[in-house]
């Protein structure tokens, strides 16, 4: 399978292009309904006062960070942790108790 | 005297709720409920018996209040016994003032105030385990990445000698002013990508290292359900006039029955194939080709040869002439003609095995891959097979332009009903009655044109 002659052509060269990954096979929709589903979350978060609400956000946020594209907007990350954060802040201020925990049921 | 004595008890009420509120106010920072839910219970206790005889019931009263003074020491102790000893022998004063006590030292209720959470950190459990998971899954981010950027780098290392033969430039980064070399660029933390470029036939090759996402935990969990393995792809756009016009792709055929229903090349222009008597692909491969001609000309004996040795590494071939990328999702339609392009995609797995094998059998799909594309820049199909490619890919652009022009009739027809909607809107708000008439008359005139038949009127004499 090798070839003797010399393939290769230096005056041939094409420079590198910056790659759409959303239009290859190669996409990963991951991130994205991650961000939008920490939205929802810290939103949950934020005005019905639920706290599983805005850790799962911040969870979300993680899981999105985790995955993003490094040509991707930073600023959508930032501002999907500083949601998070402060849906988790504001639930806490709000009232400190901390949650019921499911097992207590079971003591 | 009596009077000095009913002052005094006034007083000594009046500091007995002050107190009471105080100490309300306290339960908030109360350290631990089960002090608080004792003054409850008994307080709780005196409320069932006011049927009790008064005499019996002020002492009660009095010690619960005492004791409650008694903790913060506001009141002196002396005044209090001489308060009960002579509250005993004048009987008329007493019950008035009892009755009185009965109504206001009701059971104090305590509001449901939450503790602070700077004195009660144990019952935050729940909150600890999620602090500790996202600890948990930060720690697994940062060995995941590594772990990927490391499995990357060593195959590019272990490579870069072969790619090298094969290309002038093996990993641009198209920024620099002239091209850089090794640079593996990466795009998330789980793909890495590496133009080379400058070659015979081809403009270039992207390589895609796509390791398994070790990076996030939740995937990584998700993966031990569903197996999911290292991948590397070669991709070579090959130079216009190099290959002749058909589409195949032969692989692994969870993968290539997946390809076929995504990619919108293989679906609109292969069918199933069987391959011809003779050496064939190993049982678990599956073939989608334009022409049988194509599959058996490709798919020699070297290649066979190699497909049976790396059953499980190769996971597919794909070499098409009309490559355009993923189809679009439900429901939309293209609305001009899909770029199409000239690609030889091979795609890998690795099974990380051991570092030899490993490194063997990449170098030998590597030359495989070469091989396909030299073996593929040289076929020249048939006449009848050229011909039926043809006239295929004319039918098939035929078909998108009858339903993009429907498509883009009903969109102009749209257009001119919204235009006369706004006309006719315009009309009905102008204000000047003579403005309004002559935009009347415009506006019939446009309606007798556009009834009028589009042909030419020819008066027969």
């Amino acid at each position: 399978m090798q070839s003797s002659t010399d393939v290769r052509r230096p005056n041939k060269v094409v420079r590198a292009k910056p790659v759409d990954l959303s239009q290859s096979v190669f996409e990963d929709p991951l991130p994205d309904y991650m961000n939008v589903l920490g939205m929802v979350f810290s939103m949950c978060g934020l005005m019905l006062r639920l706290k599983w609400s805005a850790w799962a956000a911040l969870f979300c946020s993680c899981v999105s960070f985790a995955n993003t594209r490094s040509s991707d907007d930073a600023k959508q990350i930032v501002s999907s942790f500083m949601l998070s954060v402060s849906a988790v802040v504001m639930s806490y201020l709000q009232n400190p108790q901390p949650i019921y925990p499911p097992w207590a049921s079971l003591l | 005297m009596r009077l000095l004595w009913l002052l005094s008890l006034a007083l000594l009420i009046g500091v007995a709720f002050t107190t009471a509120d105080d100490f309300n106010e306290f339960a908030e920072f109360e350290d631990d409920e089960p002090a608080v839910v004792g003054v409850k219970k008994e307080e709780e206790t005196t409320t069932p018996t006011p049927t009790v005889t008064i005499t019996k019931n002020a002492p009660k009263n009095k010690d619960t209040e005492f004791d409650v003074e008694e903790d913060f020491g506001l009141e002196n102790p002396d005044v209090d016994d001489e308060v009960i000893d002579m509250s005993i022998p004048d009987s008329k004063d007493v019950p008035e003032l009892n009755t009185d006590e009965n109504i206001k030292a009701q059971p104090l209720k305590f509001a449901d105030v939450p503790a602070h959470f700077r004195s009660n950190w144990g019952s935050y459990q729940v909150e600890a385990v999620v602090i500790f998971l996202l600890l948990v899954y930060l720690t697994n981010y940062l060995a995941g990445r590594a772990a990927n950027q490391s499995i990357a780098f060593s195959w590019v290392d272990n490579h870069r000698d072969r790619l090298e033969e094969q290309f002038a430039v093996v990993g641009d980064d198209g920024l620099s002013e002239t091209p850089s070399n090794g640079q593996l660029n990466r795009e998330t933390d789980n793909l890495f990508s590496m133009w080379c470029s400058g070659r015979v036939g081809v403009s270039g090759c992207m390589v895609h290292i796509r390791t398994i996402k070790r990076q996030d935990l939740v995937s990584r969990i998700w993966g031990i359900f569903n197996k999911n393995y290292d991948r590397v792809t070669l991709t070579f756009d090959v130079d216009e006039g190099e290959m002749d016009s058909f589409v195949v792709a032969a692989g692994q055929r969870k993968s290539v029955t997946r390809l076929h229903k995504e990619l919108l090349d293989l679906s609109q222009y292969t069918t199933e194939k069987k391959m011809a008597p003779g050496p064939s692909l190993p049982p678990s491969f599956s073939l989608f080709s334009e022409s049988s001609e194509v599959a058996s000309c490709l798919l020699d004996n070297a290649v066979l040869t190699l497909a049976k040795k790396y059953e499980d590494n190769i996971e597919y071939i794909h070499i098409s002439d009309q490559y355009s990328g993923p189809k679009p999702p439900d429901g939309e339609t293209l609305t001009r003609l899909p770029e199409t392009r000239r690609v030889a995609v091979f795609s890998f797995i690795l099974h990380n095995q051991s570092a030899e094998y490993d490194r063997e059998a990449e170098d030998e799909m590597i030359q495989m891959a070469f091989y396909c594309v030299d073996k593929m820049r040289r076929f020249r199909l048939s006449r009848e097979a050229k011909q039926k490619g043809d006239k295929r890919r004319q039918t098939a652009q035929e078909l998108f332009q009858k339903s993009n022009h429907q498509a883009r009739q009903e969109a102009a027809q749209a257009r001119r009903e919204e235009k006369t909607r706004e006309r006719k809107q315009k009309l009905l708000e102008e204000e000047d009655p003579d403005k309004q008439r002559r935009l009347e008359l415009l506006e019939y005139k446009k309606e007798l044109k556009a009834k009028q038949p589009k042909m030419k009127q020819m008066k027969m004499k």
